[in-house]
């Protein structure tokens, strides 16, 4: 299972072009809140990671629209993926 | 350089050599009829340009958002107010450079004028609620509620002085009401426009952030400039018109280069 912080680092590293790492930063531990996800737990589930990217997602696809939120989800995965293996 | 990049200077340059006629007239040269030829078609070539952009970008913006999406009718709406503004320049485009007339005032310009006032108040009222609906940490309503009440007061403490000569100087009723209400709905639009400054700002540094930074900062300069359209008609300080133009250039060019942001944000 990927780690909370190093997951939550690459939401915002690949949302931060758009929000700004301010806004970027505080949308997602604001939604770790409200999912319930410890930013110091060791571990976040696949769940809650899919979670947490599809709330991030929602917002981000009222400023630049569905189809480029789909895009930024893919690299979004694709990094954590990438960090994974 | 990013494209992005590459627009932001073409913008800056553009509206640079847009204002330098009038800047040099204030500063005493560009005082002959090369420097007046220049602030004519330039001036007007200008303003007219970047509200058509402005107008276009929001357009395309709002088509290209999918239904559903909050933001969608905040950029219809927009669209319509740019539009509207758009075809008041376009008036006074008409008089003044095609048929080298002074443009009266009032006239059918600011019948468009006094249209898009509306419809932008609107399209920034909807965008807040868009902004709300991101489920991002923006702030609280009671945060909004208190910058309504300071940005209204605020406006009420500049704008009595500002509006006192306006409504004391003897002129046409209509030309008096049409110089009174511009800056009356310029600050009614500066409420919504620092309630969204205060959200954008949080997202700074991002794309974001550009888009609402250069649309808020053209609303903010149309009002100092239809501040000072007021003020100096009634105060016949007719020299210092160059300096209303300055401001009414960079504002347009600001929302053209806000709205056409966005779109680049959408591709």
């Amino acid at each position: 299972m990927p780690k909370t912080k190093e997951s939550v680092d690459t939401i915002v590293a690949v949302v931060s072009p758009y929000l700004g790492e301010t806004m970027a930063r505080a949308a997602a531990r604001a939604h770790c809140e409200k999912l319930g996800i410890a930013i110091d737990g060791a571990e976040i589930t696949r769940d809650q990671l899919d979670a947490l990217v599809k709330k991030v997602a929602q917002g981000l696809n009222i400023f630049v629209g569905r189809e480029k939120a789909a895009v930024v989800v893919s690299q979004i995965h694709a990094a954590i993926a990438g960090r994974a293996s | 350089m990013s494209r992005i990049g590459r627009a932001d200077v073409a913008f800056g340059l553009a509206a640079l050599v847009a204002v330098s006629p009038f800047v040099l007239h204030l500063g005493g040269t560009a005082t002959g009829a090369t420097g007046t030829a220049a602030r004519l078609y330039l001036g007007n070539l200008s303003k007219l340009t970047f509200l058509v952009l402005a107008a276009a970008s929001a357009l395309r913006v709002a088509a290209r958002l999918e239904a559903g999406n909050p933001m969608r009718g905040t950029w219809r709406t927009m669209a319509a107010g740019f539009v509207a503004f758009a075809a008041g320049q376009a008036v006074l485009f008409t008089y003044q450079v095609v048929l080298r007339l002074p443009s009266p005032f009032p006239s059918l310009a600011d019948v468009f004028f006094v249209a898009s006032y509306p419809l932008l108040l609107t399209a920034l009222v909807r965008a807040i609620g868009a902004y709300a609906e991101t489920g991002y940490p923006i702030g609280t309503t009671r945060e909004r509620t208190g910058t309504t009440l300071t940005v209204a007061a605020a406006a009420v403490v500049a704008g009595y002085p500002a509006l006192k000569p306006v409504i004391a100087t003897p002129a046409p009723a209509l030309e008096k009401l049409l110089n009174v209400a511009y800056p009356v709905l310029d600050l009614a639009v500066l409420v919504p426009v620092f309630i969204l400054l205060r959200i954008a700002i949080r997202f700074r540094g991002g794309e974001v952030w550009k888009v609402w930074a250069g649309l808020l900062t053209g609303f903010m300069l149309m009002c100092v400039g239809d501040v000072l359209f007021a003020y100096l008609t009634a105060m016949g300080q007719a020299h210092l018109d160059p300096l209303i133009h300055v401001m009414y250039i960079l504002s347009y060019a600001c929302l053209a280069r806000g709205a056409l942001g966005q779109y680049e944000l959408l591709r």
